[in-house]
């Protein structure tokens, strides 16, 4: 009985080292330490871990205090094999392999290492460098890559062309800046105004709620629907400065070569300044990372005018040679007023005097003192009263404003009968009533009740005489009266006598039009308005004091403006800037520009 | 290594010439004459408000969008060494400066409006590129420094070989150990990796369980030579390591730097074609 045993070491150069010798028993020790018969120079492996016996041509192997091996993957703590059959155990690194020897009864036990003993760094190459597994640098960046594409990109386009239906809204990452208050209630629907892909904002957008309309019934519509949507307001509805192939006429032509190459790129990629957004930018109100309901937003978009009125009216001519309106270039050359809806201008159908009724002494001044209302000489504010509704004056009427004075009042000193400030027919036949009635004993008083001054001879005369006669021939005497000079009538009219009619009465025309279509005056301004202490009085602008005609227009110069604005207050006490801003506006001329936050309401009903 | 070979190395040394000073800071100067030019142009042409969108905002964006093109570039660039006037290393140094640049002229692009949107994302992630990548200049500045005092001299394959024949000679030393002893070695050897992530390291486990042993009541004389043997791997280990992790810093930035690069690459397409497609 006896055992090969071949112990086989590797070369530094891989090369096999084999050592053999033979053990002469049946039983061997195997372990770690050098006094066994088998030593193994493994750490792994017990000083003295199994024992094996030879007995039959089998083998036994036996653990030492439960110290145990692999046989065919399992862990056992014994064994009987056949080295016939061959046999593989291992014990720490090392494997064992018994064979059936050269002569029977004869084993050979290979041991060879399985694992090297100080194979336990890694392999050198790479271990100083990151080995990232997962998040390699290239595999991040394509994921983070393509993920900012998806969220960011496709996935708003995705929805821009119908795809609704995951969120409602990726395209609100889009966004630069909050919308103002007046259109906070479109922040989150983009497609509002921008229509169509990679196409500039266009007026169309803008007109769908801010066209105005002659119909009001329209504008009433469009004010519910976009009330209907969030607005806090109806829409301002605007209308073009002019005809809008007229205005770009009269735009000043880029001035260098620079402002053509950016007005070129601003036309082939339609971003023009004629457009609305040319002067409204949205989008402006601050930015940020608190939510918009906790920041100061504008209330309207920021306004940023491409061009100043001079830079067309400063030389509108030259551009536009068949425009009415004369060159502006400043406040300065600003032409003097031109009044407009003049239809009568030589008479405007009255006979009046503002200098006679504005007399301090006299008839006028007389008789006011009488009356209570008045108590003293007549004043601008007796017969204008301020509208309620407008920046202007409510227009003179007969019956408020006159006849207090100029009394219709006819009959007897008790007055008992008014006639009516009508047609000459009208008056003619409750004179003709009057006479025919009970009460035409007593014949009609005209000087009694005629306040204006004292009644003149002829017409004393003329009643004296209607006294007598027919009731018919009376009334007729006392409509002649009436209608001629010094009569009830002809005092204030321009009264055309016809034979076989009713006289004619000049038409009357104190046109409630505004006279400056192009810059209304507003006398609610303060400052403007003679009631506030301090104010000028109505005299300092027009000249009523020293007006003998009717068609007098006591419309100031505009060097009369020029007196406060544009002065400063070392120099007049009123002094007020002066743009053209202050009267004018761009979509209104004839209003003055919307203080900032203050929505106009004249611009708002769409009545410019 | 002869004495010369040493002498030759070192005067390389001294003639080497880092990314940052190379061409006498041309590329410094450059990116300077760029920011205060920027700067100028801002002051001088940018409305009230200002914006992205007006024609010296949109000059400020495409300026900055070809320089990020070109700022990234450098990956592909970097993989081919080219000598000449257009060296790597003049290509680094222009990378380093233009990239600070950029920080001021996408910032001024931005006319200072940020919020919860794309725009502030695509400036939020260029801004961490040129972070990462600051982090990387500095490191490239400092550290080798560090790296070259902790090698002592050593390559990398010569730290490694210090501690497999330590290994070995531990094994050889811990045969005659008792079980314990010898399986705390083969702990020692089987497990003290020195990079990556890992659990406590065998060979400290192994230095207090031989400490343990010494002062027990049946100590061994083999225990010394041990305990001698693995204190010196655990110096030798703790140099690797540092080694290492040094090696890690000066890469670990790349990680933020090349993937975010990547991101701001498909956030400036999706900048641009947001800001004209709500045109």
């Amino acid at each position: 009985m006896s055992i090969t045993l071949r112990q086989i070491a590797k070369r530094a150069d891989g090369s096999d080292i084999v050592r053999s010798r033979r053990i002469e028993a049946d039983e061997a020790t195997i372990g770690r330490s050098a006094d066994c018969d088998i030593v193994l120079p493994d750490l792994a492996v017990a000083p003295v871990h199994a024992r094996l016996r030879i007995s039959g041509g089998r083998v036994g192997i036996a653990g030492e205090d439960g110290a145990k091996f692999q046989l065919g993957g399992k862990q056992v703590a014994r064994a009987d094999v056949d080295p016939a059959k061959g046999a593989v155990l291992e014990m720490g690194d090392h494997r064992l392999t018994f064979e059936a020897g050269s002569n029977p009864g004869e084993v050979t036990l290979t041991v060879t290492r399985a694992r090297e003993a100080t194979d336990g760094v890694a392999e050198p190459t790479g271990i100083f460098s990151i080995r990232p597994g997962l998040f390699g640098k290239r595999r991040t960046a394509w994921v983070l890559a393509i993920a900012v594409l998806l969220i960011t990109l496709a996935w708003p386009i995705a929805a821009f062309h119908g795809q609704r239906t995951i969120f409602s809204q990726p395209d609100a990452q889009w966004t630069v800046g909050h919308l103002s208050k007046a259109h906070a209630f479109l922040e989150d629907d983009c497609q509002a105004c921008h229509q169509k892909a990679f196409v500039a904002v266009r007026d169309e957008a803008c007109m769908t709620c801010h066209a105005a309309s002659p119909d009001q019934a329209v504008l009433l519509r469009v004010s519910n629907e976009v009330k209907a949507k969030g607005s806090p307001t109806a829409p301002l509805f605007i209308r073009e400065h002019a005809v809008h192939a007229r205005l770009m006429k009269a735009a000043t032509p880029p001035k260098d070569r620079f402002e053509r190459f950016k007005a070129a790129v601003g036309l082939k990629f339609g971003r023009t300044n004629d457009r609305c957004v040319g002067c409204h930018l949205e989008h402006k109100g601050p930015v940020g990372f608190a939510p918009a309901d906790q920041i100061h937003l504008p209330l309207t978009p920021a306004l940023h005018p491409t061009d100043d009125c001079a830079s067309c009216h400063g030389q509108l001519k030259h551009r536009l040679p068949d425009t009415p309106l004369i060159d502006t270039p400043d406040w300065s050359r600003h032409p003097d007023f031109r009044a407009v809806n003049l239809a009568a201008p030589q008479t405007r159908g009255l006979n009046f005097s503002h200098a006679q009724h504005l007399q301090a002494a006299g008839g006028v001044a007389r008789q006011a003192q009488s009356l209570a209302r008045y108590g003293g000489a007549l004043d601008c504010a007796d017969c204008h009263h301020p509208a309620t509704d407008g920046p202007g004056f409510s227009p003179v009427r007969m019956e408020p404003d006159c006849e207090s004075c100029h009394s219709l009042a006819i009959g007897d000193a008790g007055g008992r009968m008014r006639l009516p400030h009508a047609e000459p027919a009208r008056v003619i036949a409750a004179i003709n009533s009057y006479y025919a009635g009970a009460a035409a004993a007593t014949p009609l008083d005209f000087v009694a009740r005629r306040r204006p001054g004292v009644a003149s001879e002829a017409e004393r005369a003329s009643l004296a005489s209607a006294g007598r006669g027919s009731a018919p021939a009376q009334a007729r005497r006392a409509v002649q009266a009436a209608f001629s000079p010094r009569g009830i009538c002809f005092d204030c009219h321009l009264v055309t006598p016809r034979p076989d009619a009713p006289p004619l009465i000049g038409k009357v025309d104190l046109t409630d039009k505004p006279f400056l279509t192009r810059g209304r005056f507003d006398h609610r301004t303060p400052g403007h308005r003679s009631t506030d202490p301090g104010a000028l009085p109505c005299a300092s602008c027009h000249a009523a004091e020293s007006s003998q005609r009717t068609a007098d227009l006591l419309m100031p110069h505009i060097a009369v403006c020029a007196t406060c604005h544009s002065k400063r207050k070392e120099e007049v006490v009123q002094a007020a800037a002066a743009e053209c801003s202050t009267c004018h506006s761009f979509h209104a001329p004839a209003l003055p520009t919307r203080k900032p936050d203050k929505p106009s309401d004249a611009i708002r009903i769409g009545a410019l | 290594m002869s004495a010369g070979g040493q002498t030759r190395g070192r005067a390389k040394t001294i003639r080497h010439v880092g990314f940052l000073r190379h061409g006498g800071f041309r590329w410094l100067f450059v990116a300077l004459v760029l920011c205060f030019g920027a700067v100028w142009g801002y002051q001088r042409f940018e409305p009230d408000p200002p914006s992205g969108g007006s024609w010296y905002g949109y000059g400020l964006g495409t300026v900055a969008a070809l320089m990020i093109l070109w700022l990234a570039y450098l990956g592909v660039r970097k993989r081919s060494i080219t000598p000449g006037t257009w060296t790597l290393k003049g290509w680094v140094s222009a990378h380093v400066y233009l990239g600070m640049a950029l920080a001021l002229i996408a910032t001024l692009h931005t006319a200072f409006q940020f919020g919860w949107n794309l725009h502030t994302l695509f400036y939020g992630l260029m801004l961490l590129v040129i972070a990462s990548g600051l982090v990387g200049v500095i490191l490239y500045v400092a550290m080798p420094r560090v790296l070259s005092a902790n090698r002592a001299e050593l390559t990398e394959r010569q730290m490694l070989e210090q501690i497999e024949a330590l290994d070995q000679q531990l094994h050889e030393a811990a045969l005659p150990l008792s079980s314990e002893a010898a399986a705390a070695v083969r702990g020692s050897i089987r497990n003290s990796p020195i990079g990556g992530l890992h659990g406590r390291c065998g060979t400290a486990r192994a230095v207090s369980i031989i400490e343990r042993l010494r002062r027990g009541p049946v100590p061994d004389a083999g225990l010394d030579a041990v305990a001698g043997l693995l204190n010196k791997k655990s110096g030798a280990l703790a140099r690797a390591r540092r080694h290492a992790r040094i090696k890690a810093v000066l890469q670990a930035w790349l990680y933020i730097h090349v993937p975010a690069t990547f991101a701001v690459l498909a956030a400036m397409v999706a900048h641009i074609v947001a800001v004209f497609f709500y045109a």
